[in-house]
């Protein structure tokens, strides 16, 4: 073999031993640790997990569950080599991360339990879960939210457009496990909101004595669809009113009308017969038309109601009224159906951490 | 007796002559069957005559916009108020057609004929009339009424005199009923024909009392 030969031989021999090494992923680094824990080798057990935390080459970094199984058995390990300290902060680490991880107790012993227990009493924070793309008729449902706190503490939940304004406070009391908000799309004073880009805060309020503020804070992209309403009917014109009561005047047309023919047929015989016949049958009618008129002028005497004319009148204001109230029902309707469409963003944690 | 059947053939003609044609909306039809007290004074010369009884009989009208023609026929029985004179069997019709000019008033014109008959014969007068018609309420739309004037244009009588003159005039009260399509009718008209040289002047009252219907 040649001298060439022998340095590429032991290249790859390097290379060989090395490669497994880098290659290792988050993953396998969790299953040693846990793999070491289980054998009681707790230091390799916390090397090999702190490691796995150290991978931070794209999809190979520790997520959801393997995260959090990866920050009990740290700290664990941590707890059985004797650093207390180190244990409790890798704990409070895995409750900032999952506020309703539990170590099973099946899994791990008290000790294990009662200083992650210690942890979580410690550590006030709150984790939310919502969805991200949604739509909500409002008016019939609601935008839910639901909080999940580590322990018993103190907590807001405001809804702020992008310059800070407040537009609606959701809660502002205690929380102990878990809290389901529903948001009605409206602002404070029950208006409907608008358009545009708000943010969901949830903030832990500090305890005394223990951590500071911590936010949660969700960026919520709201589109509200309204339907268009009905032009209401406009209420009738006066030119379709008929007059309610009578003036003076058809009072007296009816009187000078009436004397006009009784007058005629009282003089008629004169005029076109030289009086010649009876008087009675001229005088009966003539006084019939007499009796009539006058009795025209009593019953239209300014300011006699019109029975008839009152009542075309109201049915005339009451089919006005039942389609205004109609188009009103309809346009209430068409004003329920506003639908929001929310899309919110990921979460973003400010402060609080451990 | 003949005059009587005539009288009911008009009335029944009218009747069903109304329902088909009030069927075209343009067109409005109406009936007013109506008993008429009737009073005629006749003086020839220095003799006067007066009779008077009772007819019946009615008129209908068919409209069309501004325009209505008016067909009425009445007869009856006259007695005689004085001693001397003979009962006298009456019949009177007349065809007008009117124009409505104003809301109010109406021109008529057509002609108008009454003849008595006795046992000594018939007497026929006929004439052509023009007439002038105001209306008005009296209590809208219940009470209404009318006042109507008119004068001869020519006539002819089967006398040895010749045509005169003509005039007359009737006023009166239509009542309407608000629910049904009738009305009812008082009126009054008086009227005098004239033989030329004033020799003849026969003069009609009468009071009429009519129920009438609108086809609608």
């Amino acid at each position: 073999m040649s001298r060439r030969g022998r340095l590429l031989g032991a290249a790859a021999t390097v290379l060989a031993a090395v490669s497994p090494l880098s290659a290792q992923s988050a993953s396998s680094f969790l299953a040693q640790g846990i793999r070491a824990y289980q054998n009681l080798d707790y230091a390799t057990a916390a090397g090999m997990l702190r490691r796995a935390f150290g991978v931070h080459e794209g999809a190979d970094t520790l997520a959801g569950t393997e995260r959090a199984r990866a920050y009990v058995y740290l700290g664990a390990s941590d707890l059985y080599r004797g650093r207390r300290d180190s244990a409790f902060v890798v704990f409070r680490r895995l409750i900032t991360f999952d506020p309703r991880f539990r170590p099973d107790p099946l899994v791990f012993p008290p000790e294990v339990t009662n200083i992650y227990d210690f942890a979580r009493e410690a550590t006030k924070v709150v984790a939310v879960r919502y969805a991200s793309d949604t739509v909500v008729k409002l008016g019939i449902e609601r935008y839910p939210l639901r909080l999940y706190a580590s322990s018993f503490h103190q907590i807001t939940v405001t809804l702020n457009r992008e310059n800070g304004t407040t537009v609606r406070s959701l809660y502002a009391g205690p929380i102990s496990d878990s809290l389901d908000l529903r948001w009605d799309g409206t602002d404070t004073a029950g208006f409907v909101g608008d358009t545009g880009s708000y943010r969901l805060t949830v903030t832990s309020l500090p305890t005394v004595g223990g951590q500071g503020q911590r936010i949660v804070r969700i960026r919520l992209a709201l589109h509200l669809e309204r339907r268009d309403t009905l032009p209401l009917p406009p209420a009738p014109a006066d030119s379709l009113l008929r007059p309610e009561h009578t003036t003076g005047h058809d009072a007296t047309r009816s009187l000078m009308r009436g004397g006009l023919v009784t007058a005629g047929v009282l003089v008629l015989p004169s005029l076109v017969a030289s009086g010649v016949g009876p008087s009675g049958p001229k005088i009966a009618v003539a006084g019939g038309v007499a009796v009539a008129s006058i009795v025209g002028f009593f019953l239209q005497r300014p300011g006699r109601p019109i029975p008839e004319n009152i009542a075309a009148n109201q049915a005339l204001r009451d089919r006005w009224t039942a389609d205004h109230d109609a188009v009103a029902r309809q346009n209430a309707d068409l004003k329920r159906q506003v639908r929001l469409t929310v899309h919110a963003g990921a979460a973003e944690v400010i402060g609080g951490a451990p | 007796m003949s005059g009587r059947r005539a009288s009911r053939r008009l009335v029944f003609a009218l009747w069903c002559g109304a329902t088909p044609l009030a069927a075209q909306r343009s067109v409005t039809l109406a009936v007013e069957p109506s008993l008429a007290a009737w009073w005629t004074h006749t003086a020839v010369g220095p003799s006067t005559q007066s009779l008077s009884g009772w007819a019946f009989g009615g008129d209908g009208s068919v409209g069309w916009r501004r325009f209505s023609l008016y067909l009425g026929y009445w007869q009856g029985s006259l007695n005689p108020d004085s001693t001397g004179a003979a009962s006298r069997d009456v019949v009177e019709g007349y065809a007008l057609l009117g124009g409505r000019i104003l809301p109010w008033l109406e021109l008529r014109l057509g002609p108008h004929a009454w003849a008595y008959t006795a046992n000594a014969g018939t007497q026929r007068w006929a004439m052509l009339e023009g007439r002038v018609r105001a209306e008005g309420a009296l209590l809208h739309p219940t009470l209404s009424t009318y006042f109507e004037l008119w004068m001869a244009l020519s006539g002819s009588v089967n006398t040895a005199q010749s045509f005169g003159s003509g005039v007359g005039g009737q006023g009166g009260l239509v009542y309407h009923s608000q629910r049904l399509p009738i009305w009812g009718r008082l009126g009054y008209s008086v009227e005098q024909a004239r033989l030329t040289g004033d020799v003849w002047k026969e003069t009609v009252q009468r009071v009429l009392l009519g129920v009438g219907y609108t086809f609608r």
